[in-house]
């Protein structure tokens, strides 16, 4: 039997209040396997993006319940939804979101320096594990201003999974790629999901949801048929 | 145009703090600086309104030894035809005048009168205002600001009394407001004398008296008359070079009496275009005009900084607007045009307060601030469009360099760059560690000034109920010398104790009286000050703590204070005791000498001038039987024995047909405190600015940080994502500020140590200690925090995913 990594259940968010109030997520229930490779599809403001932050510990339910491996996230401070995060969540955005002012290796390394119990001198060693692992180890001593979009969401990878974490989230991964370079992205995933990661992408690209095993579809705020 | 105004007031009011203490910041400048362009030429070029250019005069006084000016008259100028260069010489004296009355007899405060000669209107008629033709034998015209206090009243109305002849001089006018006669002199009322041209000299007939006692007379009359310039014009074909130092000597006259001509005094000629400040007088306001002129430097450099900082800050957090102007189809023209008008604005509203502001310092501060009272009794048009200009310049370029630097970064298109362009890094480096550092500076000046005042008040050790009375002979009276027996006697006569002195102030020049304790002539003699005093005198300042004897019974007993034993080299003070002591030139007290003197006891130091001098040397004689001419005596003694004092005075002044004055003084430590007013308000004003310096500096900081969050806000939202905690995010922020917030105090120290020094120089008192700086350093910590915990709060409480989805 396959062990539950997520689990939501009536889990909704509500932005705002009084007459600005908007409820972007409406009794959301969902559950992924460990090692599952899903996509998350839905229109532009259909609350993929929400429903991401909040399983990835960015943000919090406003109703409902959310578990994350076994921890209800509910019940968590700040600081132990931070170390959660750090240890079983690793997050690729659209836009990259690499630290110009570090090196393509501080930026893998950077989950690390959080982590507490990963000794220091294992640092680069495994930041370079990672970047292998993308095909990405000969640019490690580049700014990441001087790589190219493609080579960018590989160091971004790299950063997600260098603390082997139990979940992989990707908002829009491939969204500001072009069609060759956001294939062989893809690819990448697909080759982590073989290892047995799981991976949560959110996407709008029909294209991009049919290479995954699951396909969720969300429209205001809640699933559709 | 009218969109660009509406939509700048938007963006003041998204930030009213700030703006409102850089306009406060900018305005100040722009204040001071008005004043300080209109005082400059005054005080650097002595050059008088009414002199023309074409003719170099040269302004010659006679110094005496106790660095004041002894007469020049035309008799003395007679002998030195040996400096032919010296065409035509007119003397002006000032003096003090005391005991007016107006008309219906009500006492009005002393003036400071200058008198001039007849033919100094004669020779100036063209270019003096007109009013000055008036002035005569009999009227008297005044200055615009006496007039004023005077209650402006017409001119025929007022008669001012000289109480003390009786001679009524009716007002003939007033000089135009602003108008200075001399630069150096305050000149409340002018007045001609025909003496002023004249022989000074004293004829003392075929009885040659003494010559130690010639030269009392001399010093007296030296001093009574204190200042006396003159005015002499070159001779055709004579260079100014030509005009040498020339020593006066004593002569005797054709029939044999001695005609005194000051002893020891020499020519000091200098050539200016104009009649020249003391050099003493010139000195003290130059060094209150750079002490404007730091401040004023601060205030720019603050608000230079403030401007630059804020504007980054603020331009970063408008990107995204600038952006969509330029999406729009704006230029960057047009994008300056925009930024021009903010900027135009702030310094517009800034110098119009700026001037608002230097007509409220003319207006209201002078009166109580010397320090104030140096700058140009008027705005002058000039000095306020320069300034204006000054401002608004240096706003609009300043304001626009961020954006300049940020646009080149191409931070406002689409395809911008995350690097810092030069300028920021700089401002990032530099700015938050000036702005520690001049935090730290006002406000450790501010405490200091602040508490050492009230400290150095404390620390006095005079017994506070003393009371000082003054028994002063009228200014322009000619009645015979105080009768220092009868006083004597008279007090002695009391059923309790009243101390008496000669001299109650203490020249601040280093005095040319000179002590020693190993003989005359020896090299390590050290100049002294004397007070002679009665044998009761430390017995009524009974707070005042003295090792050995407190009332010493012999004339040639002395007491002396810790200072003049210590530099007469005793380590413990009554190392001093029971040696003998020389004292050389004291011609104008008692000594004689040849006769030894013994010193008998050593006092605790006690300031007689200022809280914030080093005490002097000094000596504290026993009062002689006669030989002085005395002018005025102080009494002091406690405030339930005042009445029965003041009465004895009025008694006796009765029987001198009232030519003193009787004086209620005041408390002893009050008139200390009296005598450093100027501190005291220096201390106000200070603490005001350095408020606003604060308020400045918290701003800022906070600014500064929010605009360096915000540039890192992306990296601290990665860090967040990829696990990090919120402490590792504060602390990486509080590294940032801890490496600026050391170097800032590190240069905020050498400042503090820098004007230390300075302050030391000029006025030979420390002005910080290490317990103020502490104090300080704390004040400074907390303003630190208390412009880091908003910024930080500010970063923390976005939400995270929101910046990483962002473009
Ligand atoms: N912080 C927020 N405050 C208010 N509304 C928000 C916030 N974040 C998202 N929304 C709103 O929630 C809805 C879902 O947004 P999002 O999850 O970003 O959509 P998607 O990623 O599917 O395009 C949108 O209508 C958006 O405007
Ligand atoms: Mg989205």
């Amino acid at each position: 039997m396959a062990e539950a990594l997520i689990e939501t259940s009536a889990m909704s968010k509500v932005f705002g209040s009084g007459k600005t109030q908007f409820e972007a997520l409406k009794n959301i229930d969902l559950v992924i396997n460990k090692g599952e490779f899903v996509a998350l599809e839905g229109p532009s403001g259909s609350g993929k993006s929400t429903l991401l932050s909040i399983i990835g510990l960015l943000d919090v339910q406003s109703n409902g319940e959310y578990s994350l491996a076994g921890h209800p996230v509910h019940t968590l401070s700040a600081y132990q939804r931070a170390s959660l995060r750090n240890q079983h969540v690793g997050w690729i955005f659209q836009n990259f979101n690499l630290v110009n002012d570090m090196t393509v290796l501080e930026n893998v390394m950077l989950p690390l320096r959080y982590h507490p119990s990963i000794n220091k001198h294992q640092y680069k060693e495994r930041a370079m594990k990672a970047l292998t692992q993308v095909e990405i180890a000969n640019k490690a001593d580049n700014y990441p201003t001087q790589l190219s979009g493609g080579q960018q969401q590989r160091v971004a990878i790299a950063r997600a999974l260098v603390t082997n974490p139990s979940l992989i989230l990707a908002d829009e991964p491939t969204g500001n790629l072009d069609s060759v370079t956001a294939e062989q992205i893809l690819a990448v995933l697909e080759s982590l999901h073989e290892q047995g990661s799981t991976i949560l992408i959110v996407t709008h690209d029909a294209k991009v949801a049919a290479r995954c095993k699951r396909r969720l579809q969300l429209r205001d705020g809640q699933w559709s048929a | 145009m009218l969109f660009n105004l509406r939509y700048t007031l938007r963006q003041w009011q998204k930030r009213k703090f700030q703006t409102l203490t850089l306009i406060l910041c900018l305005s100040l400048f722009c204040a001071f600086t008005a004043n300080l362009i209109a005082t400059a030429p005054a005080l650097f070029n002595d050059r008088q309104p009414w002199m023309s250019g074409s003719t170099p005069y040269i302004t010659i006084g006679l110094e005496s030894h106790s660095g004041k000016f002894n007469p020049i008259d035309k008799t003395n100028l007679d002998k030195f035809t040996q400096s032919p260069a010296i065409g035509e010489l007119m003397t002006l004296t000032n003096r003090t005048l005391r005991g007016l009355k107006d008309q219906s007899g009500v006492a009005i405060d002393d003036a400071g009168a200058v008198y001039l000669p007849p033919s100094f209107i004669d020779r100036f008629a063209d270019e003096l205002p007109p009013v000055m033709k008036k002035l005569s034998d009999t009227r008297v015209i005044l200055s615009y600001q006496y007039w004023q206090s005077l209650g402006a009243k017409p001119i025929e109305e007022l008669v001012i009394n000289a109480s003390l002849t009786g001679a009524q001089l009716p007002v003939a006018g007033v000089l135009p407001k602003g108008f200075r006669l001399f630069q150096g002199i305050v000149s409340d009322i002018v007045l001609t004398d025909q003496q002023v041209a004249s022989t000074f000299g004293i004829n003392f007939g075929a009885n040659k008296p003494p010559d130690e006692y010639v030269d009392k007379i001399i010093n007296q009359l030296v001093e009574s008359v204190a200042f006396r310039y003159g005015v002499a014009e070159l001779k055709p074909g004579y260079e100014p070079e030509d005009v040498s130092a020339i020593t006066l000597a004593k002569e005797e006259a054709s029939d044999g009496s001695v005609v005194l001509l000051s002893g020891t005094a020499s020519w000091t000629p200098k050539v200016i275009e104009g009649l020249q400040f003391h050099p003493q007088q010139r000195q003290r306001l130059i060094d209150q005009w750079q002490m404007l002129l730091g401040l004023t430097l601060g205030f720019l450099l603050i608000g230079l900084f403030n401007l630059l900082t804020s504007n980054f800050s603020e331009y970063l957090q408008r990107e995204q607007e600038f952006q969509t102007r330029k999406a729009v189809g704006a230029s960057n023209k047009d994008l300056i045009r925009q930024l021009l008008t903010e900027n135009s604005l702030l310094g517009f509203v800034s110098v119009v307060l700026g001037v608002a502001l230097s007509w409220y310092i003319l207006k209201h501060v002078e009166a109580e601030l010397v320090l104030v009272s140096l700058l140009s009794s008027e705005i002058k048009v000039t000095g306020v469009a320069l300034s204006v200009l000054l401002t608004v310049t240096v706003v609009i370029l300043v304001g626009l360099l961020p954006f300049l630097s940020l646009n080149r970064q191409a931070r406002f298109s689409r395809s911008k760059s995350n690097g810092q362009g030069r300028l920021q890094r700089w401002l990032n480096a530099g700015n938050m560690t000036v702005q520690i550092a001049l935090a730290l500076v006002a406000i450790t000046c501010s405490i200091s000034l602040w508490l050492t005042q009230e400290q150095q008040l404390e620390q006095v050790s005079v017994n506070t109920d003393i009371i000082q009375l003054s028994y002063k002979q009228g200014e322009t009276s000619s009645d015979p010398v105080i009768n220092l027996n009868e006083w004597k006697s008279k007090l002695a006569n009391q059923p309790f104790d009243v101390a008496m002195s000669v001299d109650n102030f203490i020249d601040s020049n280093p005095s040319a009286t000179q002590a020693s304790t190993e003989g005359l002539d020896s090299p390590s003699a050290i100049p002294i000050q004397i007070m002679s005093v009665s044998d009761n005198y430390f017995n009524v300042l009974e707070a005042v703590p003295v090792v050995g004897d407190r009332n010493p019974a012999e004339v040639n007993q002395v007491i002396i204070n810790e200072t003049a034993a210590r530099e007469l080299g005793f380590k413990q003070p009554k190392q001093a005791l029971q040696q003998t002591l020389f004292v050389k030139d004291a011609s104008s007290y008692q000594f004689t000498e040849d006769e030894p003197i013994i010193i008998v006891g050593v006092s605790k130091d006690l300031p007689h001038s200022s809280l914030n001098q080093n005490a002097q040397p000094m000596i504290y004689n026993l009062l002689r039987e006669s030989g002085q001419l005395l002018r005025e005596i102080y009494l002091y003694a406690q405030p339930t024995n005042v009445d029965a004092v003041v009465e004895l005075m009025q008694q006796q002044a009765a029987s001198r047909e009232n030519m003193y004055n009787v004086n209620n003084d005041g408390a002893l430590l009050q008139l200390l405190k009296q005598q450093d007013e100027e501190w005291f308000v220096l201390a106000q004003l200070l603490l005001g600015l350095t408020l606003l310096i604060c308020a400045l500096a918290a701003t800022s900081l906070y600014q500064q940080i929010v605009a360096y969050v915000i540039q890192r806000s992306r990296l601290y939202a990665v860090m967040q994502a990829v696990g990090a905690q919120v402490s590792d995010v504060a602390k990486s922020i509080s590294r940032m500020l801890a490496t600026k917030l050391l170097s800032g105090l590190i240069l905020g120290v050498i400042i503090i140590a820098a004007i230390n020094s300075w302050f030391f120089q000029q006025f030979h008192a420390e002005l910080f200690t290490v317990h103020y700086l502490v104090l300080s350093l704390v004040a400074i910590l907390l303003l630190v925090l208390l412009s880091y915990i908003p910024a930080i709060w500010r970063q923390l409480s976005l939400p995270i995913q929101r910046i990483l989805r962002d473009e």
